[in-house]
């Protein structure tokens, strides 16, 4: 159940993942998985957001579009994008 | 002199076409965002008694095509018989860049030449790459290359005029599947013999799901057999062996890379450079929007107002030439129709259009600034839900913001779309975007109607047109396909200060289309209107008893509910099918009378109310021939007539409603 109406991924001491939507502005995250359909899949996947990269959320703010950096490459995702993203949050 | 057919391939923005350039004194457009080249252009460059065709290629992120004119570099790939491959990579970004990279040396079986691009920024940036052992592992040469600042330029041509040893590249991949793809293809060799590749390269792109060569596959007429071959891959490898595969080079690539790539330490300052400081303004989601709004202002400021003295200059001089042209006929030897067809048909026709080219300069000079900064990929992004509320892409803003400058490069532009239905909706709407031809209607028409509040409503019906689009889009996405939902995805391409010399040669291209437009079409239109203007000869010239006086008044019949029934103005925009600024010219040969300026006579042409429904008129009404040629092209010829049908009806109701408030407004 979800007191905020959200809908959240189950998470306990074993389960940190999150969807890209839920991190913050300034976090650093690494991808777990992507969801959705063949063709999104492997444009995410060109574009260099692969499960297993580690990105830093550069702004996400406002339920609007978000920005992320892969190293040097700076990506902007629509939210219809983030959300079918899984991340783990990573300690730096 | 010996003949070499050379590709050039490359990610978006990684400088194809700036190498290109380089090598072949060719002017092709190039910026700092992602898919300025979306077909394949050809160029020659003769070194050392070879000729060199060189074919730019559009940039794309991987072989197997998502979008067209990423389907175009691999048909070109299959189809072309290329001597020689130059595969462009950008330093900055070695992982991602060399994906596609990796994917043509399992390919293709002649030789490639890599360049490392943008060398200066990554050697400033700290960071050191050791493209000697890469080269080694590769087996193919490296040029360490800053391509804009002619770094390694020389290294290219040594190496396009040798003999290289062909590629002999492999993807390493689990030996059990290895054997397997030996087994198969040697299994069935009469099968493999139908299939013109390497069977190896064929096997892998058969299993990553590619559409070619699963045609290919189908058109062997043993379909089936490599259906099962891929479920037994799939069994192997635990997993979809489209994954399976393009994680097996990105694993390839970050071996690769892990012994040859030193990253510079971490920075200072949280991490944050000047390209983070930027961005936290021009991206912030209400900051951004500001200064995005604030930037469109000041580029219609500046083509409004730092244009005008020029203008005015040209104005003068046209004016001075018109009524020299004048006193020819008092010249004995020349016969008085040589004198009216300069006096009133030529000099007033084409200057009128001409005296608008200092604000066309500065338009595609700003223009080509924003794009070459990096600046319009983020407002595409910054636009994304704007756009996504009228049923667009949000990357269709950036063929939105070409199209200010001409509608016909912005059609083209669609191309790096992927969604089909994304794409038709983009075209669909690109003709009301208002381009530059017809910003010589809105000039003329606000500095004689509104000289007071000039910028505003220039402003006003910029917004206008943006509002048209939009509307537009919401229509025929509600009548044709009810279901389009793709998100946005967009690269941000790293700020980078414009090259003065890259703005100004492309300023100039356009320039010289656009002369070149006014010294043919614009021309010849005019010639034909002074002639049918001037017959029969014993009436004066352009009164209504001419040939065209009576076309006119029989076209003008349709427009007298909008206002202009005026017989002059329905031939001008009759005329403007051929090329928006037509109107504007026909009207200038049809009521100049040699002298006085073409705005005094404008405004006694119209009254008020009617000249507003005029010009919302020729900014809507059916897009000009060039443009209904793309739209063809592009998404074919029942689009491009539903689009004149829906854009002459659109414009008539508007001017008409247009008339009517204004109308009772000014009564």
């Amino acid at each position: 159940m979800c007191i905020s109406g959200k809908p959240r991924l189950k998470r306990s001491r074993w389960n940190r993942n999150v969807t890209l939507t839920e991190a913050k502005s300034g976090q650093t995250v690494k991808v777990e998985s992507i969801m959705g359909g063949q063709m999104m899949v492997k444009k995410a996947m060109d574009l260099g957001l692969r499960p297993g990269v580690v990105l830093v959320v550069v702004q996400n703010a406002f339920r609007g579009q978000m920005v992320v950096k892969i190293e040097d490459l700076k990506l902007g995702i629509g939210r219809g994008i983030a959300v079918k993203i899984v991340v783990e949050p990573v300690k730096r | 002199m010996k003949r070499l057919n050379i590709a050039l391939i490359g990610t978006p923005n990684s400088g194809k076409t700036t190498l290109f350039n380089a090598l072949t004194g060719a002017t092709e457009k190039v910026g700092n965002l992602c898919g300025v080249t979306v077909e394949c252009i050809r160029g020659i460059c003769s070194f050392s008694d070879i000729e060199f065709h060189i074919h730019d290629l559009p940039g794309l992120y991987n072989l197997i095509p998502n979008s067209p004119d990423e389907g175009i570099v691999k048909d070109a790939l299959i189809k072309g018989r290329f001597d020689k491959i130059i595969a462009i990579i950008d330093a900055n970004n070695i992982e991602r860049n060399l994906f596609p990279v990796i994917q043509l040396l399992e390919f293709v079986k002649i030789p490639v030449i890599l360049v490392f691009n943008m060398m200066d920024e990554v050697r400033k940036k700290g960071m050191m790459v050791d493209t000697e052992t890469i080269s080694r592992i590769l087996k193919t040469p490296i040029v360490p290359a800053a391509v804009a600042g002619c770094e390694g330029l020389n290294e290219i041509l040594n190496l396009l005029k040798e003999d290289l040893p062909a590629n002999s590249f492999s993807l390493p991949v689990d030996p059990k599947i290895d054997s397997l793809m030996t087994e198969f293809s040697g299994r069935h060799q009469a099968v493999m013999e139908k299939i013109p590749h390497d069977p190896k390269w064929f096997l892998i792109n058969f299993c990553e799901n590619d559409h070619y060569a699963k045609k290919a596959a189908a058109d062997s007429g043993s379909y089936g057999l490599f259906e099962t071959f891929r479920e037994s891959v799939e069994i192997l490898a635990l997993r979809d062996t489209e994954i399976y595969f393009s994680s097996a080079r990105i694993g390839y690539i970050k071996g690769l890379l892990k012994e040859t790539v030193v990253k510079r330490p971490a920075r200072k300052n949280n991490g944050k450079d000047i390209h983070d400081r930027l961005d936290s303004l021009f991206i912030h989601p209400f900051l951004g929007f500001l200064i995005f709004l604030l930037a469109i202002f000041g580029l219609f400021w500046a083509v409004f107002s730092l244009g005008a003295p020029l203008q005015n200059i040209l104005e003068r001089l046209f004016g001075l030439l018109s009524a020299g042209a004048m006193k020819l006929s008092s010249v004995k030897g020349i016969p008085a129709g040589i004198s009216s067809l300069l006096s009133r048909g030529i000099i007033p026709g084409i200057g009128s259009v001409i005296i608008f080219l200092p604000n066309i300069m500065i338009m595609f000079l700003l223009l080509s600034f924003l794009e070459d900064t990096g600046y319009i990929s983020r407002a595409a992004f910054l636009m994304d839900k704007l756009m996504h509320a009228a049923g667009l892409h949000g990357k269709s803003f950036i063929p939105f913001m070409l199209g200010f400058g001409c509608n016909v490069p912005a059609i083209l532009a669609t191309r790096t779309l992927d969604a089909k239905k994304d794409r038709i909706l983009t075209v669909m709407v690109m003709p009301f975007i208002a381009c530059s031809a017809r910003l010589p209607i809105i000039l003329i028409f606000t500095s004689a109607f509104f000289p007071r509040h000039k910028v505003l409503v220039i402003f006003g019906l910029y917004i206008m047109s943006i509002l048209t689009a939009f509307l537009s889009a919401v229509i025929f996405k509600r009548l044709f396909f009810r279901k389009v939902e793709s998100d946005l995805i967009i690269e941000l391409p790293p700020y980078r200060l414009p090259k003065p010399e890259y703005m100004f040669k492309e300023m100039w291209m356009n320039v010289r289309e656009f002369l070149k437009k006014a010294g043919t079409i614009i021309f010849f239109s005019v010639v034909i209107i002074w002639a049918l203007a001037s017959f029969p000869g014993d009436v004066p010239y352009a009164s209504e008893t001419t040939v065209l006086g009576r076309i006119g008044h029989f076209l003008a019949g349709f427009f007298t509910p909008l206002g202009f029934g005026n017989w002059k103005a329905a031939v001008a925009l009759v005329t403007g099918f051929v090329a928006k600024e037509q109107v504007i010219s026909t009207l200038g040969a049809l009521i100049s009378s040699g002298s006085g300026d073409i705005i005094e006579h404008i405004r006694g042409l119209f009254p008020p109310a009617s000249a507003f429904s005029f010009m919302v008129f020729s900014m809507i009404y059916t897009p000009c021939v060039a443009t209904l040629a793309a739209i063809r092209k592009e998404i074919g010829v029942k689009w491009m007539i539903l689009n004149a049908i829906y854009s002459v009806l659109l414009a008539y109701t508007t001017a008409f409603i247009v008339y009517q408030i204004f109308g009772r407004v000014t009564a």
